[in-house]
């Protein structure tokens, strides 16, 4: 049960996860290879707050998330300029520059010492210790967080989104200055991010850079592109297939010696028969 | 994609999962009947540890430790559950909470490096199940808990141990090129700090990151400021060995020290004469007993913290001869553990951690040269 417990709390900070960056990949059309390292900067400014300045978890969450946005702000100024390719490939360069920040900027990070002792969540003297009420926690907050993109996505705002995705110049033609609207679902999609990294870090109660590479950003894509673009449901599913798929496969009895190795071999092609089949991912709307 | 392509990988699947579930099915048959012969409870302790990814390496060889002691050992109704870690945290808890709660294991091995161990340390400790890492050697796992074990030294006590060799061997200015990871981080702070409390100067710390193969600005900046001696910190062949090569490219005259990542054949094969003279300090990689029995199992020398691997099962089995049944009696029982182990004395003190037991290798003639 308690392992149940600690899937279900791990599937909802990556359907977090999944649900921000969907808004930026399958909604707006823009391949963001970046998403890992605004989940870091949450994990990492919520842990710095709590463990060095003993702030509680919720205001260190907060400042985390704008810090997050501040941060997504300034580098989207640049990145909304560009598109299609050059998009992916700056923002793939944006994750390796802030996880070279994570890793090399250890008056401040520790570098890859890593933070440990990251306590969890607490409203007065109630603490959110017990694995389920940190899980009702989590539920609450994805609830909170899927609600609100939901509505963005359904706005007239959401409207000019897809319309960036379908064709950019023409809607520019409109009158639209397509860069803000980039720029803001940009930084609405970080500031999601660092939610998700801020409980990440209260869950997991040490960090280090290695959770916030490329590879993460390139999973987290996977995850969104196997649940489905551009839609919420999708992001979810992606999430509960990519946490539960990979523990699943330790309960088929394969031998002991090439277990491990197995269990990589068959979610492999899995996820590759997933692909063939639901090009569109199981939930999509779109393609690219 | 056309259809017959889709066919044929569904049978590649199909026959993927058949031949997995087949040979899982006729393992687990042939446990429960060894099961039935013995007894009908079954201890259960798990392992986690990098079986695949980058670090595979090790977790294997500590597995084939583990094997060899719980071979030696003759606990018969002894099962050991294997968990994949990928030296990831995230994977880490993970596995320890499935062991734990899934398996219900009463003590775990592992984990291999020392994030991973980190992060899976709190679960073990709130639910109280023993710890015990063969490999984890960061400084911080000491507070971890009182759960958590390790049969490895930390990093701590190699530093002081280096530092020492180093200004016993004459050398006052001394410069470090390390890895940037945990490891070499934590390593060379306490290496700086114990050199200078012995009255010497580290005049130049350079670091790289992990398996890059040109360290030449680190070098050019440590050869301006002209250490006596060079410590090299780093657990990845491709780096040390190209580390070797460029200072002897750039004719630095400088004494070779480094830490036990060195020692691996890898080093003697791909620098060759470069390595020569490097002085090495190495947690043990088994006593002579140890390595013959290895080798007589496996027809190969024991790879790295292989007879680690072997010490952390030994401990806990001793446990069990002391008839501990819970993870409390476990941790307990462990206290008191002094036990001859394959890599040395292994006594824990009252943080889980033992003392250093170390070996001082010089390379010679393109072979390691164990130096009393």
């Amino acid at each position: 049960m308690d392992y149940l417990i600690h899937l279900a709390i791990l599937f909802s900070i990556y359907a977090m996860l999944g649900i921000t960056l969907n808004v930026l990949v399958g909604y707006t059309g823009l391949l963001s290879v970046s998403h890992a390292s605004f989940f870091g900067i949450g994990a990492y400014g919520t842990a710095l707050l709590m463990v060095d300045a003993h702030w509680n978890f919720f205001p260190a969450l907060m400042l985390a998330s704008i810090v997050g946005g501040m941060i997504a702000y300034m580098i989207g100024c640049v990145l909304s300029r560009f598109r299609d390719d050059y998009y992916a490939l700056g923002s793939l360069g944006l994750n390796v520059i802030i996880f070279s920040f994570f890793l090399n900027l250890q008056t401040i990070t520790r570098g890859p010492l890593g933070i440990p002792g990251i306590v969890r969540p607490n409203i007065g003297s109630f603490h959110f210790s017990e694995n389920s009420m940190f899980l009702a926690l989590v539920l609450c907050a994805l609830a909170l967080l899927w609600m609100f993109f939901h509505h963005v996505t359904r706005s007239s705002f959401g409207m000019v989104l897809r319309a960036i995705r379908e064709d950019e110049d023409a809607i520019q033609v409109f009158g639209y200055r397509t860069h803000f609207f980039k720029l803001a679902i940009f930084v609405l999609s970080a500031m999601g991010a660092s939610i998700a990294g801020a409980f990440f870090a209260s869950y997991i109660s040490y960090i280090d850079p290695f959770s916030f590479t490329v590879n993460e950003s390139v999973f987290l894509l996977a995850l969104i592109i196997l649940g489905g673009l551009a839609s919420h449901t999708g992001s979810v599913l992606g999430a509960l297939i990519f946490v539960l798929l990979p523990e699943a496969l330790r309960f088929v009895g394969f031998p002991q010696e090439y277990a491990a190795q197995m269990r990589q071999l068959v979610y492999g092609v899995l996820l590759i028969i997933l692909v063939l089949y639901r090009p569109r991912g199981i939930a999509g709307t779109y393609t690219f | 994609m056309d259809r017959s392509k889709k066919i044929w990988l569904i049978v590649v699947a199909v026959a993927l999962f058949g031949t997995g579930y087949y040979m899982g099915k006729n393992s687990s048959l042939q446990k429960e009947d060894t099961r039935q012969k013995t007894s009908e409870q079954a201890l259960k302790i798990g392992f986690m540890g990098p079986l695949t990814g980058d670090a595979a390496s090790y977790g294997e060889s500590i597995k084939k430790g583990i094997e060899l002691a719980k071979k030696e050992s003759n606990i018969k109704n002894l099962e050991i559950i294997y968990e994949d870690t990928k030296c990831e945290g995230k994977d880490a808890v993970n596995a320890v909470n499935k062991l734990i709660s899934v398996d219900k294991v009463i003590a775990i091995i592992g984990d291999v490096c020392s994030g991973a161990t980190l992060a899976a340390a709190p679960v073990a400790q709130e639910k109280k199940v023993v710890l015990v890492s063969a490999a984890s050697t960061s400084p911080k796992i000491t507070d971890a808990g009182d759960y958590v074990f390790r049969v490895v030294p930390s990093d701590a006590l190699q530093g002081d141990f280096g530092a020492q060799l180093v200004y016993n061997k004459g050398y006052k200015k001394l410069a470090i090129l390390y890895s940037n990871e945990e490891y070499g981080v934590g390593f060379q702070e306490v290496l700086k700090k114990s050199f200078e409390k012995l009255g010497g100067k580290v005049v130049k710390q350079e670091a790289f990151n992990r398996n890059v193969t040109d360290v030449r600005t680190q070098l050019v900046k440590i050869r301006g400021q002209k250490p006596a001696a060079l410590f090299i910190i780093s657990n990845s062949p491709a780096s040390s060995v190209a580390a070797l090569k460029q200072i002897k490219a750039f004719g630095m005259k400088i004494a070779l020290f480094g830490s036990e990542g060195l020692k691996s054949s890898d080093i003697l094969s791909g620098a060759k004469d470069a390595a020569d003279g490097l002085i090495l300090t190495s947690v043990s990689s088994g006593t002579t007993e140890f390595t013959e029995k290895h080798k007589k199992e496996y027809n190969a020398d024991p790879g790295p913290f292989s007879a680690q691997g072997y010490d952390a099962f030994m401990v806990l089995a001793k446990a069990f001869e002391k008839e501990a049944k819970t993870s409390d009696d476990i941790k307990e029982a462990l206290k008191g553990t002094d036990l001859a182990g394959a890599s040395g004395k292994i006594i824990f003190d009252s943080n889980g951690d033992v003392t250093g037991n170390y070996d001082v290798y010089i390379v010679k003639n393109g072979s390691f040269e164990l130096s009393k």
